[in-house]
């Protein structure tokens, strides 16, 4: 007996056991089945990322830059993934290399500029740096903006607030000593802005760029109403963001960030009114103007919709007009010297002060 | 440029998993003879091949890339069992098959054969791949694959010799 004859043999056996076996149906269905391989890639990542310090960031910032370059690109031609849609994980995996990166020291310009029915607001530069619980802010003034000094500089070390700006003894060091001194300087984290790397933005790649021979993938949020609008320079909170770029690094890390965020909002001349009569956080939902009367503030408990709310109404002076106008602000935050150390330290001859920050 | 998206590529996975899971499991079925164990594996197969769908969507034949790990994958549940049952010998680790047509004297020599040799069964002769298609699904050369496909045949005469007696199906 030959061995093509056995294998013959062997072969229709096989398939008889085989088809014996009849028609079977998955128990699982393939939604699970992706929705299994994206946990296991979470588990890698949180693993790889787990381990502390540099290896961390290194491997967290692999994997990223892997998932970033994709796995059917040839290197050197990214730009062949522009479209690429970020998975959940992809997009919390860079949340989570940048947050690292971020976690002890680094260094933020943040520009903001805002324009009110297409004519310009208010505009500035602040530069943040930070180490630890120690802070430097130095806030940069167009010309005409926020009195006479191009800048002043807001300063946190050791517990310990210092101002740099003109005051009783001119433009110089106050170290203020108040005890909200430190907390009323208010000085903005742009680790916050991170809070903006969320999967409900829905990213996309959409290119690259090289900057000082660094390539940085482009990712740009298709749907940036739903991310939160955050309380930062020149972002008034209440609107909604309308676009949001972000450029990451080879390790995930982001390296710049630019947001557009927009809102509707009435204009109007108060005419003898006093906001500050309002409660806090009021939200007015009633203004009246036009009318023969004395401007006032009038607050009323009515049923819409069958709750109770607190109906405020402004009856403006006469003749006041009301107009609907657009407010866009724009915002880009350049991250740099991420996680190297930063020198801050108490300047020195500062003038002691007692008062806020 | 190359434009893909998520959901296409879940929608084709999708297609591909309908289409070839119950393929998939009963080779693997026939090839672990275990109904429980190769729909885990089967399913461990899958879920790799969600991971690198962008790979395994390229290839001749997906199947026998799942196939293929799905086999792997029993060697190294294999080993980890065999650690536990070291600790616990009390144990049953004798696998059981829960379907009569695996209990089969060819099924169960099979069993005893290497992984690759089981691999190259379960491609050339359940899964119907020419040689050069099973070669290049393993990642061998077909010669190699020859090889495999003789030594398999020779251990299985040698286990079952009634099959050299048995008339061809026809």
């Amino acid at each position: 007996m030959n061995g093509d004859h056995t294998l013959t043999v062997i072969r229709d056996r096989l398939v008889e056991v085989r088809d014996s076996l009849g028609e079977m149906h998955p128990g699982i269905p393939a939604d699970e089945i992706i929705a299994r391989a994206r946990r296991h890639r979470t588990r890698r990542l949180l693993v790889t990322a787990g381990a502390t310090g540099v290896i961390a960031v290194a491997c967290a910032g692999a994997v990223a830059a892997a998932q970033l370059a994709g796995p059917a690109s040839p290197a050197g031609t990214g730009t062949n993934q522009a479209g690429k849609v970020f998975t959940t994980a992809m997009v919390r995996q860079v949340a989570r290399a940048s947050r690292i990166a971020l976690a002890h020291s680094g260094h933020a310009v943040i520009s903001y500029r805002d324009t009110l029915g297409g004519r310009l607001n208010s505009s500035g530069t602040e530069d943040i740096t930070f180490s630890g619980q120690n802070w430097n802010l130095i806030l940069h003034f167009p010309p005409g903006q926020e009195g006479a000094e191009p800048f002043v500089i807001n300063r946190v070390v050791n517990g310990q607030a210092y101002d740099y700006f003109i005051a009783n003894h001119g433009l110089r060091w106050y170290h203020v000593t108040g005890p909200d001194a430190v907390s009323s300087l208010k000085i903005p984290d742009p680790r916050q802005l991170l809070h903006e790397l969320a999967p409900a933005g829905r990213f996309m790649l959409v290119g690259h760029t090289v900057v000082g021979g660094v390539r940085l993938e482009q990712l740009r949020a298709r749907d940036p109403r739903q991310l939160p609008v955050l309380n930062l320079p020149g972002i008034w909170p209440g609107g909604h963001l309308t676009a949001l770029t972000v450029w990451v690094d080879g390790h995930g890390v982001v390296q710049k960030m630019n947001m557009t965020a927009s809102q509707a909002i009435v204009v109007t001349s108060l005419g003898g009114v006093n906001p500050k009569k309002l409660p806090k956080n009021t939200k007015v939902i009633r203004l009246k103007a036009g009318r023969h009367r004395a401007p006032a503030i009038q607050e009323q408990i009515k049923t819409i919709h069958g709750h109770k709310e607190r109906v405020i109404t402004m009856w403006l002076a006469t003749g006041s007009k009301l107009a609907g106008q657009v407010e866009t602000s724009t915002l880009t935050v350049a991250f740099q010297d991420i996680g190297q150390p930063q020198v801050i330290s108490a300047p020195a001859h500062a003038i002691n002060v007692y008062g806020r920050g | 440029m190359r434009v893909w998206s998520v959901e296409q590529d879940q929608r084709e996975f999708a297609d591909f998993y309908a289409a070839a899971w119950n393929d998939c499991l009963r080779i693997v079925m026939v090839s672990v003879a275990d109904r429980s164990l190769a729909e885990d594996l089967v399913a461990e197969a899958f879920t790799k091949a969600w991971t690198s769908w962008h790979k395994v969507r390229a290839l001749t034949e997906p199947r026998a890339w799942i196939i293929r790990i799905a086999l792997n994958a029993h060697v190294s549940w294999w080993r980890r069992h065999r650690r536990e049952v070291a600790l616990g010998s009390h144990d049953h680790t004798a696998t059981i098959s829960q379907d009569p047509a695996l209990d089969d004297s060819l099924v169960a020599a099979l069993r005893q054969l290497p992984v690759r040799q089981r691999q190259v069964i379960a491609l050339r002769l359940l899964l119907d791949l020419d040689t050069a298609t099973t070669a290049e699904m393993l990642g061998t050369s077909s010669s190699t694959v020859t090889t495999h496909l003789h030594r398999a045949i020779a251990a299985l005469r040698r286990e079952i010799p009634a099959l050299d007696d048995q008339e061809l199906t026809q």
